[in-house]
């Protein structure tokens, strides 16, 4: 492979972190992207598995728009003011705590998933269709120290995180000759035993009840998509890996340097264009930032001051990693698009539950970067009122989300304007009833 | 024909019947519910006031209907009360509609567990897929559940790596050449000293030490180069000795090493995969592990106490573990061709339909029909023309047939035919496919008539073993034991391998029922305990030696034995430093008493704010101020309350520590932490919905004694869950009691239980 110049590189000084600008007009992305002149977006999703500690994260909501004090846990993000936009009230409309964790990047709760067209698919998984065989990897799912349990496909299927190496290593290490045409070739004797297991189904579905025949059927069409996806990804095989000048991560365990890494990797992601979907959560192991206890425990406060002053110090350095990810994003020109990284990808940091004392209610939401028109504090018409016309869509009833407080604001309609933002042209996604009011992107 | 007649005759039966039923229940309904479930409220979203019709067939609706007019919980107390006849009566016609309802039992694919088991009983090879295979969905307890089985384009990818890694390592091209490897302290690495007040892992001449357990930073591995640092890897897929040199310094009890894959140097992804006991005075161990190309192996020093987290350097003068030489010889070849490759081409040379006969009989134990055989024999074939080995020509086959739904799927038709009865059994047994002798007898209708003989011959089979660990593991939660904490700051002698020890113990119970055929009421009281050495000093009972489980008799005046006083149980349903009494109350509930107790539908969870209240009681009865949480936290909350004398970690405790750390004095680079106890007292007493008053651990399981049929019915009903992989409903309340009364005549052994259950008619329906 032809080696890149060193005048082609570019490096990220301001961050602290170099990253070699790889030869991306090869990239059959690139090349289609610069064929329809639309900008290629991006989605980064970073988040927790227990929510926030809400006295804390949220900006008095009483100052709304650009005027408003930044909330102690989000301090990191004062620098980025500008490039991020605060949300008040709004959430996914149902109760039932933990459950909520699931359902933060699709609007809808797994048991009820039969209900809607696309089931409880997931934003980043969405993208990862839409956007096909156009990067290497269709979606990364990423979890530091914690299960990512926020990937869902639309026939309700979790998607399985891997960690940091792993992604640094299938973004980078490139094949051998020999394994190159061995994968081919399975590829090949792949698509042809899936042609022989999807004639099976004929005859055992003859012996088999209604009900049956429908489990069948989700083998089937398992199957069917698979062997498309596998078409899809084939030419990937040949194509050259992208180079990098960073080192496979390393870092030491403690939470706070993998974190850190992990927002490296995915700046690196982001920029080499290997995806443009990336969910990642992150957790807490006893003994990170010198605090003794569990993330669970912590969670679960009760007002107590230890363990407030534990989540406080865990979110906001959460947050931390958020504005760092910024940093990179912004100092890098997008390869793709021109203009910097972040104007063309959509962060979000969140949880589908609120806290940690199980309430759902008022999501935790910060929006950076996407081309968004950011810099306010929007807060939406809290908790449903009485006289509030249902949409039948939602099914969850009325009664109990006036009783839980939820909001007439959908989280859904907010996932519906960041895939707007990227280029679908859909008018609903999941619980959503239209696309948020008032937050616009160019 | 006769099946057309049989239907027609049912529906009539419905028919005539519900229109009798139907004046009587409507009543009912208007005069008792349609208060709060009609149009004006729908409370717990349940609305009463349709057609029966509508309302019968809502299955899960009339089941919940019946529970809360059995249980006496609905009307409310507050609400006028219907005579108990008119309870009666509603609820005899209920229970009829209930019997004549259809059991669901979706069509259920391969555990992994089950995949697992089943390629090692066919093949011989000891196979881990839990890199390959996703983990399955547990729902509503097992998950066995053909419910919650999904299917993917994912899952089927990764049944098709799954079969390929397989096929790949089962029929390798050339032999694999055996090669050896030593390593003696030279070779060895550690993490050297971690600051952890002293000790850490070190070079002691010939040896290598570890003294602490810490399974991300302290761990021994090994290098070819002692000059260099790279980890030594398995080079190939195999069966490998590994033979051990080591022993345990300033220790006069039994330790335990562990063994874990994954790089020790940066240990991102490690990964324990067995432990190896080490009595005392023991010189090391050698043993055979099956491993694969990449891994990387390390130890640990599971039995060592967690180093705490000073910074000050002290001598250490706990256990050491001293290594002093490994050998690792592998992968092994006993004989060639491989006795995998014996069954999988009996015969060197084999037809394209002959070797897709043969393999397809292997795998699903049934023959193929024509019209399916025609695509693998197709594979076969073409692969053939292509100039392909016999055995590459034998993987493509075998691939294919892993993956086809023939292979994955369990299909049962509505009355299980011979062979599907004899994989029912099997998979509840054995959690694999059936052997041959199984087989054989199902073919001569011997399984079908009775089936005691087998059942004995396969509970004697240690392949049982696979039913005793994976159902208790899943019914009592044992693998969450580890889940949480305890919090090292106040539960400074708790060691690891104790609570590794707790999370055997329902286990060993079990078994130990199973096989000795005792009475299941153990399981709710009993005069032993099993216990290991760990475990009998943890209880403070008579000492035992070794790791292996015995039955130990508690002395006079001991509150242990049965389920509820197991520490594995009262951990388990702990925080790292609090015991949640919701959390046990709701265990006995679910897991004993088989209840569904979900919240309703339109309950708001919600915490509340618990300063200013100064006891745990006061905060959780908080709960029970609501009248929708009431209903069933003036059930639970009794339950976990009276094991309120029992900590976190599953000790007496005379009253509640609170913990509180004092502000962080800096000395130099020295922490010390201080922590401030404060002493509450225990209030436990509570009564229960009938009126009985529970306050502690031998007044809660007298209480639960004195409910012995239901719960011995309820963990029966755990069983037929599992051997069946659905839920049970009221509809099978006719199936456990008369497998609870088949049992009562046998002392209500456990044994016996699982006989009934696999002989009763019901067994044998889809």
């Amino acid at each position: 492979m032809e080696k890149f110049h060193a005048s082609r590189r570019q490096f990220l000084k301001g961050a602290g972190v170099a990253i070699a600008l790889p030869m991306l007009e090869s990239l059959p992305g690139v090349q289609a992207a610069q064929k329809t002149k639309r900008p290629v977006k991006r989605f980064v999703c970073l988040s927790n598995n227990y929510g926030v500690y809400q006295k804390a994260f949220f900006a008095d909501p009483s100052q709304m728009g650009a005027k408003y004090d930044m909330p102690e846990t989000l301090k990191a993000l004062e620098k980025h003011r500008k490039d991020i936009t605060l949300f008040q009230n709004l959430d996914h409309g149902f109760t039932g705590g933990h459950q909520g964790v699931p359902v933060f990047l699709s609007g809808v709760r797994p048991i009820l998933a039969h209900n809607y067209a696309e089931g409880n698919i997931s934003v980043d998984q969405k993208l990862a269709e839409y956007h096909g065989a156009a990067t290497r990897f269709p979606s990364m799912t990423l979890g530091v120290r914690e299960r990512n349990l926020l990937s869902f496909t639309r026939t309700g299927v979790q998607v399985p995180s891997i960690d940091m190496r792993a992604a640094y290593r299938a973004m980078f290490f490139e094949d051998t000759p020999e394994r190159k045409v061995s994968r081919t070739e399975r590829f090949k004797r792949q698509n042809s035993i899936l042609d022989v297991v999807n004639e099976q189904a004929k005859s055992l579905n003859r012996g088999l009840s209604k009900q049956d025949q429908h489990k069948l059927g989700e083998y089937l069409d398992s199957v069917r998509t698979l062997e498309q996806k596998i078409v899809q990804q084939e030419p990937w095989i040949n194509r050259p890996k992208p180079k990098t000048d960073v080192p496979e991560p390393n870092p030491g365990n403690r939470t706070e340097d993998q974190l850190k890494a992990m927002m490296e990797i995915i700046a690196l992601a982001l920029q080499t264009d290997s995806t443009r979907a990336i969910t990642c959560v992150s957790g807490f192991a006893n003994g990170d930032f010198g605090l003794n206890g569990g993330y669970h425990g912590f969670s679960h406060h009760g007002e107590r001051p230890e363990p407030v002053a534990a989540l406080k110090k865990i979110e906001g350095y959460q947050i931390a990693m958020m504005a760092y990810l910024i940093d990179l994003l912004k100092a890098q020109e997008d390869p793709v698009n021109g203009g910097t990284l972040l104007d063309h990808t959509s962060i979000l940091y969140g949880c589908g539950m609120a806290s940690g004392g199980h309430s759902t209610r008022n999501l935790p939401l910060v929006l950076a970067g996407g081309g968004f028109k950011h810099g306010d504090h929007k807060v939406y018409p809290g908790p449903l009122s009485a006289d509030h016309k249902l949409e039948p869509q939602r099914l969850v009833s009325k009664e109990r989300r006036l009783a839980e407080g939820v909001s007439e604001v959908p989280a859904a309609n907010l996932l519906l304007s960041i895939l707007q933002s990227c280029g679908l042209e859909i008018d609903r996604f999941g619980s959503s009833t239209g696309p948020l009011t008032g937050l616009e992107w160019s | 024909m006769m099946h057309w007649r049989w239907t027609t005759a049912l529906l009539f039966f419905v028919l005539s019947w519900g229109l009798l039923a139907e004046p009587k229940l409507e009543k009912f309904f208007a005069q008792n519910c349609v208060k709060c479930h009609g149009p004006e409220k729908q409370k717990g979203k349940v609305r009463l006031d349709k057609p029966l019709d509508v309302l019968f067939a809502e299955e899960e609706l009339l089941e919940t209907i019946a529970n809360v007019l059995e249980t006496g919980d609905m009307p409310p107390e507050k609400a006028p009360q219907p005579k108990d006849e008119a309870v009666a009566d509603v609820l005899q016609i209920l229970e009829k509609r209930i019997l004549a309802q259809h059991q669901d039992n979706p069509l259920k694919r391969l555990t992994r567990d089950e995949y697992t088991h089943t390629l090692h009983d066919l093949f011989g090879v000891n196979f881990d897929f839990s890199g390959l295979l996703p983990p399955d969905q547990v729902e509503h307890g097992f998950d066995k559940f053909g419910e919650s089985h999904l299917m993917s384009p994912h899952q089927v990818m990764a049944y098709l790596k799954t079969a390929r890694f397989v096929t790949e390592r089962l029929l390798p091209d050339n032999k694999p050449e055996t090669r050896h490897w030593d390593f003696n302290a030279s070779h060895f690495h550690g993490s050297k000293n971690f600051a952890t007040g002293g000790g850490g892992d070190y070079r002691d001449g010939d040896d290598y030490v570890l003294t602490g357990f810490r399974p991300y930073r302290s761990n021994l591995h090994f290098s070819i180069d002692p000059e260099s640092h790279d980890q030594f890897v398995i080079p190939a897929f195999g069966v490998y000795r590994l033979e051990v040199k080591a022993h345990s310094g300033k220790s006069n009890e039994g330790e335990v090493i562990g063994i874990n894959l994954g790089d020790g140097r940066h240990p991102t992804n490690f990964q324990m995969i067995r432990r190896i006991p080490m009595p005392h005075g023991s010189k090391g161990f050698t043993l055979q592990l099956t491993l694969k190309a990449g891994d990387q192996l390390a130890f640990t020093f599971d039995s060592a106490r967690v180093p705490g987290r000073s910074l000050a350097k002290k001598p250490h003068n706990g256990p050491a573990m001293r290594f002093s030489h490994m050998k690792v010889t592998g992968p092994l070849v006993e004989k060639w061709p491989t006795h995998a490759m014996q069954v999988i081409l009996p015969k060197p040379d084999m037809k394209p339909g002959e070797l897709v006969d043969h393999l397809a009989l292997l795998l699903t134990q049934r023959p193929l029909t024509m019209e399916d055989r025609a695509a693998f024999v197709e594979i076969a074939t073409r692969r053939k023309k292509a100039g392909a080995s016999v055995i590459a020509i034998a993987r493509s086959v075998l691939i294919a047939l892993l993956t086809s739904p023939h292979f994955i799927y369990k299909a049962e038709s509505p009355e299980l035919t011979d062979v599907e009865l004899a994989h029912r059994l099997s998979f509840f047994l054995w959690n694999s496919v059936p052997d041959t002798s199984l087989l054989n007898a199902a073919r001569s209708g011997a399984l079908g008539k009775d089936p005691s003989a087998q059942v004995e011959r396969m509970l004697k089979d240690p392949k049982a073993g696979r039913f005793i660990d994976d159902f208790t593991r899943q019914w009592l939660q044992r693998d969450k034991v580890d889940d949480f904490g305890p919090d090292v700051r106040v539960f400074k002698n708790v060691r690891r391998m104790t609570v590794d020890s707790m999370g055997r113990e329902g286990r060993e119970l079990f078994r130990h029922l199973l096989e000795r055929s005792l009475s299941m009421e153990h399981f709710i009281d009993s005069d032993f305990v099993m216990a290991n050495d760990r475990l009998a000093r943890f209880y403070g009972l008579p000492a035992v030696k070794g790791d292996a489980f015995v039955p130990v008799k508690l002395p006079k005046g001991s509150e242990r034995g049965g389920l509820v006083a197991q520490a594995g149980f009262l951990k388990l349903t702990s925080t790292d430093f609090a015991t949640s009494p919701i959390h046990r109350g709701s265990w006995i509930l679910k897991n004993l008493y088989n209840e569904n107790i979900e919240p309703p539908a339109d309950v708001v969870i919600k915490e509340p704010d618990i300063r200013g209240t100064t006891t745990i009681r006061e905060a959780i009865l908080k709960h029970q101020e609501l009248e929708s949480c009431a209903r069933c936290h003036s059930k639970i909350d009794p339950l976990g309350f009276a094991l309120e004398f029992y900590d976190p970690v599953g000790r007496k405790r005379p009253e509640y520590r609170h913990v509180e750390e004092l502000p962080v004095q800096r000395d130099g680079t020295t922490f010390t932490k201080k922590i401030k106890f404060t002493k509450v007292p225990i209030e436990s007493a509570m009564k229960l919905p009938d009126g009985r008053e529970v306050r502690d651990l031998p007044t809660l399981k007298a209480a639960l004694m004195a409910d012995k049929e239901r719960i011995l019915k309820g963990i029966i009903g755990k069983l037929i869950s599992y051997a069946h992989g659905r839920e049970v409903t009221r509809a099978d309340r006719p199936y456990i009691d008369a497998v609870f009364k088949s049992a009562a005549k046998q002392n209500d052994s456990l044994r016996a239980a699982i006989h009934a259950i696999i002989a009763h008619p019901e067994f044998g329906r889809k």
